[in-house]
């Protein structure tokens, strides 16, 4: 969290992420250069070497960008995959230096043997899109690799506050296309000149992986966003105050409504909207740390009363209205101003 | 995630799994019945 735009915000934690990341991106190339050295034995022919080298490169991008894939469903169904969302924008940027790598060893081996002309004519054999097998799969891993340059470009907090958290998260979407096309260039590439069980194995493995924990965490989210019958009056009700954790939230939602985040400090008892400031992160399953709610994404933090991030930050989040009736929290689903004060005490819970 | 953002997110995943899904078995079974090389990935083959 920053009042203002640096180009990395380092500290301790993101040192140890970096750090880890380029040992295990390190480990996986030499691991997999010497395997392949093993199992080619003859691989004292350079041309070999350079096979090894795109091969060994273009895996680690597609290891990286299915654990990225993988990391936001992971911390939504369990909780302890958290610390991997913190700095997830850096191994983003690490699978795009990872990608290009590989794509310039490509360039590479048709530049040294002078037939840099068959790749453009691979590229360009307009005739070929038509087909399936056959297909210039080639195309499909540039276009996976400008979009992750996009995505790679625009991850600082910069662009996010530019294009606003809906219209950025809108945009890394595009990371699931980058997806699908690099698996079809795997698919229509490499598992085609090889007949290996081993690639369709592992590639299959990992998409029907990535994709399962996506469906799997949309599938819970579609229970929790049908939301609730409001009263007559439009309220929602929360429950007893003592259900709502101390520290921690509960999630309501009318029908058809965002979702409010319902935390509990004490006796004090405050609705905020459910989306952080930051990457409109689910608030309301974060704690409440030294006194403010503190999103679980990034560590963004606001004050209970008003939805006010603490000085010198200036975020500020929409509040609700909560009354006690009958001994129920209930909540007004309509946003008041964000910072506007509006939390509750409760004299009972002292 | 808003509302409309996790929308969109769930009915993407779905159609991108299909896709992927229909194109990943159809690149599987027909790389076995490949008779001759694919020309446009002489090169490849080559690397």
């Amino acid at each position: 969290m920053s009042a203002g735009f640096r180009a990395v915000q380092w500290n301790r934690r993101k040192l140890i992420y970096d750090a880890v990341l380029l040992a295990a991106i390190a480990a996986y190339i030499l691991v997999f250069m010497a395997v392949g050295r093993w199992v080619l034995s003859s691989a004292k022919d350079p041309a070999e070497w350079d096979d090894l080298r795109i091969r060994a490169f273009g895996s680690c991008a597609f290891i990286l960008l299915t654990t990225i894939l993988s990391i936001g469903p992971l911390a939504r169904l369990d909780r302890r995959f958290l610390p991997l969302l913190y700095n997830r924008r850096h191994l983003g940027v690490a699978t795009f230096f990872v990608a290009l790598t590989h794509g310039w060893f490509i360039v590479d081996w048709f530049l040294s043997r002078g037939k840099l002309r068959d790749l453009v004519g691979e590229v360009t054999n307009w005739p070929d899109y038509g087909k399936f097998i056959g297909f210039p799969f080639e195309t499909l891993g540039i276009t996976a690799l400008f979009i992750l340059f996009l995505m790679a470009a625009t991850s600082h907090d910069f662009w996010l506050e530019f294009l606003t958290p809906p219209v950025w998260k809108g945009l890394h979407m595009a990371l699931y296309l980058a997806y699908g096309l690099l698996v079809m260039h795997i698919a229509l590439g490499v598992m085609q000149d090889e007949h290996h069980w081993l690639i369709p194995l592992l590639l299959g493995a990992a998409f029907v992986g990535v994709t399962g924990l996506h469906l799997l965490a949309g599938h819970r989210e579609r229970v929790l966003d049908r939301g609730t019958d409001a009263a007559s009056d439009g309220w929602l009700r929360v429950g007893p105050p003592l259900s709502i954790p101390d520290k921690g939230a509960r999630i309501v939602a009318a029908r058809g409504g965002e979702r409010i985040a319902v935390f509990r400090d004490g006796t004090q008892i405050g609705a905020l909207s459910n989306l952080c400031a930051h990457q409109n992160g689910p608030l309301g399953e974060g704690k409440i740390i030294d006194g403010c709610v503190t999103c679980p994404w990034h560590g963004y933090q606001y004050r209970l009363a008003d939805g006010c991030a603490p000085p010198p930050f200036h975020e500020k989040l929409a509040t609700y209205r909560l009354r006690l009736k009958a001994g129920l929290v209930e909540v007004d689903p309509r946003p008041l101003p964000p910072g506007t004060p509006a939390a509750l005490s409760c004299a009972e819970l002292a | 995630m808003t509302r409309s953002h996790r929308l969109a997110h769930r009915a993407f995943w779905l159609v991108l799994a299909f896709a992927v899904a229909l194109g990943f078995t159809c690149a599987l079974a027909l790389r076995h019945s490949k008779g001759a090389e694919v020309p446009g990935q002489a090169a490849a083959s080559e690397r």
